[in-house]
């Protein structure tokens, strides 16, 4: 398919995700627990984008590739060592703007 | 636009009902966003009773990769179309997350407040997809913010009157 309103569903049956390097796909497959791979296009190398992708794989959460390494990927990975993906906590976000704006 | 909304949505998600009536201000080119506010606001109807919020669009200030020149234009007809929505809303709050729609509105808010109109508080919270780097409109509202926060250790250091609480969406 081409556009999907939600991945949610397709996300939830599925074992391996491999996906582009965009912020959304990465943050809501590694919030479902699923173990993902991101493809990075080489010809994009200026897309802030990467920045995300590659902190991520930095902190252990996913493993990152390009196009010509994907099949070398697939074969050696090992998605046991993938860390499992903290939740994010809006609700100091809430805290931090009670305390700004006054209210107690 | 797109991303943006979503995590707007998320650190919306644990405020109180004082923070309310909720005005949503995005970019006329966006599809996705009205619905994705709409759903939001509904769930959040479910606890609230009183729960009010309201829908505005402006045009958009630049596109992705615009020009300088251009950009400088279509922003400030942007700022200029912004003024009067802000002047109507009085916002006491202004809550923003990095898409260009947000600095019209954050210049036209500190326009009204030397006008000695309206005094806002600017709250804007880099996206978490800014790990070393800001945006542009980060960039810019770094200096005109009140309080500007960022969810990666790396932009703390960088950008030192920054307030870091972690990752909030």
């Amino acid at each position: 398919f081409r556009f999907k309103e939600s991945l949610a569903e397709d996300l939830r049956s599925a074992d391996l995700v491999i996906s582009h390097a965009g912020a959304g796909s990465c943050l809501e497959t590694l919030e479902q627990g699923k173990p993902l791979i991101v493809v990075i296009n080489d010809k994009l190398m200026n897309n802030h984008q990467l920045e995300l992708a590659k902190q991520l794989h930095k902190d252990g959460y996913l493993l990152y590739c390009n196009c010509s390494t994907l099949v070398e990927t697939l074969q050696s990975m090992d998605l046991s060592a993938l860390k499992p993906f903290p939740p994010g906590q809006p609700e100091k976000f809430a805290l931090f703007l009670d305390e700004v704006v006054g209210f107690q | 636009t797109g991303g943006h909304t979503t995590e707007m949505l998320r650190l919306l998600s644990c405020l109180s009902e004082s923070y309310s009536p909720r005005h949503y201000i995005f970019a006329d080119s966006d599809q996705m966003s009205e619905a994705k506010i709409r759903s939001f606001e509904q769930k959040r109807a479910e606890t609230f009773s009183n729960s009010q919020f309201t829908l505005d669009r402006i045009p958009r200030s630049r596109e992705v990769r615009q020009s300088w020149t251009s950009s400088v234009v279509t922003t400030l007809y942007s700022i200029l179309y912004s003024l009067p929505l802000t002047y109507k809303l009085k916002p006491d709050l202004i809550l923003c997350n990095g898409p260009g729609t947000c600095v019209p509105i954050c210049v036209s808010s500190l326009l009204l407040g030397l006008l000695g109109i309206k005094r806002a508080i600017i709250v804007y919270v880099e996206s978490i997809c800014r790990v070393e780097t800001l945006s542009l409109s980060g960039k810019i509202l770094y200096y005109l913010s009140d309080h500007f926060i960022v969810q990666w250790p790396n932009l703390k250091e960088k950008y030192p009157k920054s307030v870091y609480l972690g990752r909030i969406v």
